[in-house]
């Protein structure tokens, strides 16, 4: 008698055990998912909710705060230091990114041929990838300095004369622009290269045999092959490019006369030197849902994700 | 646009003339020269300038001269001010040691969730991997700004986890482990299963010890990415005790607009660390970013 009711406890030990044993098992992948969960809820998802919400809250004196709708985007709309700003934006895209992706595949094809030495090359040119571009943008503008700078003194060997670079309006933003792409350039040209090293020997033998000259393996072989690196190479850069604030915060400051002020750096200042939360808000979804299109065109082109 | 059909007319490749072959190589020497020019000028210029004296350095720019650019007396002054008296060496700590724990950390948080996305199955797991992807999509610097409003409500202005905590929230990190362990076979795993080895055991004992070059890959991302940060940094590290090294060589440059060379030795050493790290292991930080950018 006793018997069967020790081995029916047992029973239900077994059973309340091996239930203890399911339940962890079905929470054990949550532990391993949380850490990671957590932070991203909090400092991804957390701050667009709180620039969505913001965006549309005035902030008067005294730190009140009224609910506006979208009347911050309105005033947006109709402010012309926004438009400079955002058509500084596009334009700084709209040459940095061809440029940086067109040299930096001419670079990569260089270095992918067999020469003597090029690994020292390669070298050379992987450095500029370890300055951030807050020193690059200090170094440069040293040497743009208009009065007492080694690249007037380096014009000057082919008398060319003075120019004002960085303190000028009207070649400020294209000095920026050769800054993004020195330091740019390196960096997008790993990629590439990378790719162009994966391309299987055996395709470019087969070409050979068919007689196709280097443009035609260029045309025909490189490229196609290579349109995940380029489709990732211009998504990356386009929104890097987009984003850009470092050399206007450490340099330029958004001028002269406004010439390099872009969306990024007009948020910067309209949130801690206008104190004008709302309206640094409405840039930021701005730029947010712009970033967000660019990389979906991505995955749609280029099927980065499953 | 070239044509794509290839006539067999032309000479086969092989039997190029071999003088045309060595022209052309002296050519592509010439051009790889040149941008070596123009890509090193910068970085000779300010790691030479570094040992040498401002007045040295800016005292005769002109005429333009190979002899201006490296001729003068190297001394290791600079470096010496810059660590004596700026600070220097508390800012190079502040960097190391936040590198330090953002990859520690890092690596760790993201390895794990990869993990269980690519080994894993859980109620959540779709909606939960899609927050990943989206993370992916929304770049660090565009929620800088909003993010510091959290911060200050969480009273972490000017503390490690603000600098930490943010970074370490890395969508590409974590897919790229996910990518890693999914193409990992089963067999090692399920013979510790069957010995009676717990998740946690053989995520630790096993998967990750045969995952080096991915944590590689992860760590380097993560580091670099911290050690180039500007804007967050900026936004939320701004006592000396927390300040991180690019936004110190930006004050300083700043404040002290004239100890130029002095500047050039901060930078000199803010680039040199990375490059050593980066330099033998950078083919694992472009497979790593590229297994999440460009898989076919």
């Amino acid at each position: 008698m006793s018997e069967t009711v020790a081995a029916a406890r047992l029973k239900s030990d077994d059973l309340r055990n091996a239930r203890r044993i399911k339940l962890r098992k079905r929470l054990i992948p949550y532990a391993f998912v949380f850490p990671a969960m957590l932070m991203l809820i909090s400092f991804k998802l957390g701050p667009i909710l709180v620039s969505i919400a913001g965006s549309m809250y005035k902030t008067g004196a005294k730190n009140v705060k009224t609910f506006v709708w979208f009347r911050n985007y309105l005033k947006l709309f109709q402010d012309s230091v926004f438009y400079t700003s955002l058509w500084n934006t596009i334009r700084f895209n709209l040459v940095t990114t061809p440029i940086q992706i067109i040299l930096a595949f001419i670079l990569a094809l260089t270095f992918n041929q067999m020469l003597k030495g090029i690994k020292i090359f390669r070298t050379i040119f992987y450095m500029p990838v370890c300055v951030s571009l807050s020193m690059a943008t200090m170094v440069w503008a040293l040497m743009m300095n208009p009065y007492n700078g080694l690249l007037n003194s380096f014009l000057g060997l082919f008398g060319i004369p003075n120019q004002m670079f960085l303190a000028s309006p009207k070649t400020a933003m294209a000095c920026i622009e050769i800054i993004a792409t020195w330091k740019g350039t390196p960096y997008w040209m790993m990629f590439l290269l990378a790719g162009m090293q994966s391309i299987s020997h055996s395709v470019y033998e087969a070409s050979l045999i068919d007689g196709a000259n280097g443009w035609q393996r260029t045309w025909c072989i490189t490229i196609p092959l290579l349109k995940n690196s380029f489709g990732f190479v211009m998504v990356s850069n386009t929104i890097a490019n987009m984003l850009l604030f470092v050399p206007m915060y450490v340099n330029t400051m958004g001028g002269p006369l406004g010439s390099t002020n872009v969306l990024m750096y007009e948020a910067y200042k309209s949130a801690y030197g206008l104190n004008n939360m709302g309206r640094s808000y409405s840039i930021v979804v701005l730029l947010l849902i712009v970033s967000i299109i660019v990389v979906s065109i991505q995955n749609k082109f280029f099927k980065i994700t499953e | 646009m070239q044509e794509c059909s290839i006539s067999n007319t032309g000479r086969p490749a092989g039997k190029r003339n071999k003088t045309t072959a060595l022209l052309r190589d002296i050519g592509k020497y010439i051009l790889l020269l040149i941008a070596a020019f123009c890509f090193m000028m910068p970085i000779l210029w300010f790691m030479t300038s570094s040992f040498r004296t401002n007045a040295e350095v800016f005292g005769n720019l002109n005429p333009f001269s190979l002899k201006m650019m490296f001729f003068g007396t190297y001394t290791l002054g600079n470096y010496r001010d810059i660590f004596v008296d700026y600070n220097f060496g508390t800012y190079v700590l502040n960097t190391v040691v936040v590198c330090i724990m953002t990859v520690t950390l890092g690596v760790l948080v993201a390895s794990m969730a990869g993990y269980a996305f690519a080994k894993m199955k859980f109620v959540g797991r779709k909606a939960m991997f899609l927050l990943v992807v989206f993370a992916i999509m929304v770049p660090f610097d565009a929620i800088a700004i909003p993010l510091y409003s959290i911060i200050i409500k969480l009273d972490w202005n000017n503390t490690y986890q603000a600098l930490v905590l943010p970074t370490i929230a890395n969508g590409m990190v974590i897919f790229m482990f996910k990518q890693t362990f999914r193409d990992m076979d089963d067999a090692l795993s399920e013979s510790a299963q069957l010995d009676g080895a717990g998740e946690f055991g053989i995520f630790f004992r096993i998967i990750m010890p045969i995952s080096i070059p991915a944590i590689i890959s992860g760590a380097l991302i993560l580091f670099m990415a911290q050690w180039n940060a500007f804007m967050w940094p900026l936004l939320c590290a701004r006592t000396v005790q927390f300040k991180m090294l690019q936004v110190a060589l930006a004050d300083f440059s700043l404040e002290e607009g004239t100890e130029w060379s002095k500047l050039f030795a901060g930078i000199t050493v803010a680039m040199t660390i990375p490059c050593c790290i980066l330099m033998p292991f950078q083919k694992y930080y472009i497979r790593g970013i590229a297994t999440t950018g460009m898989k076919e």
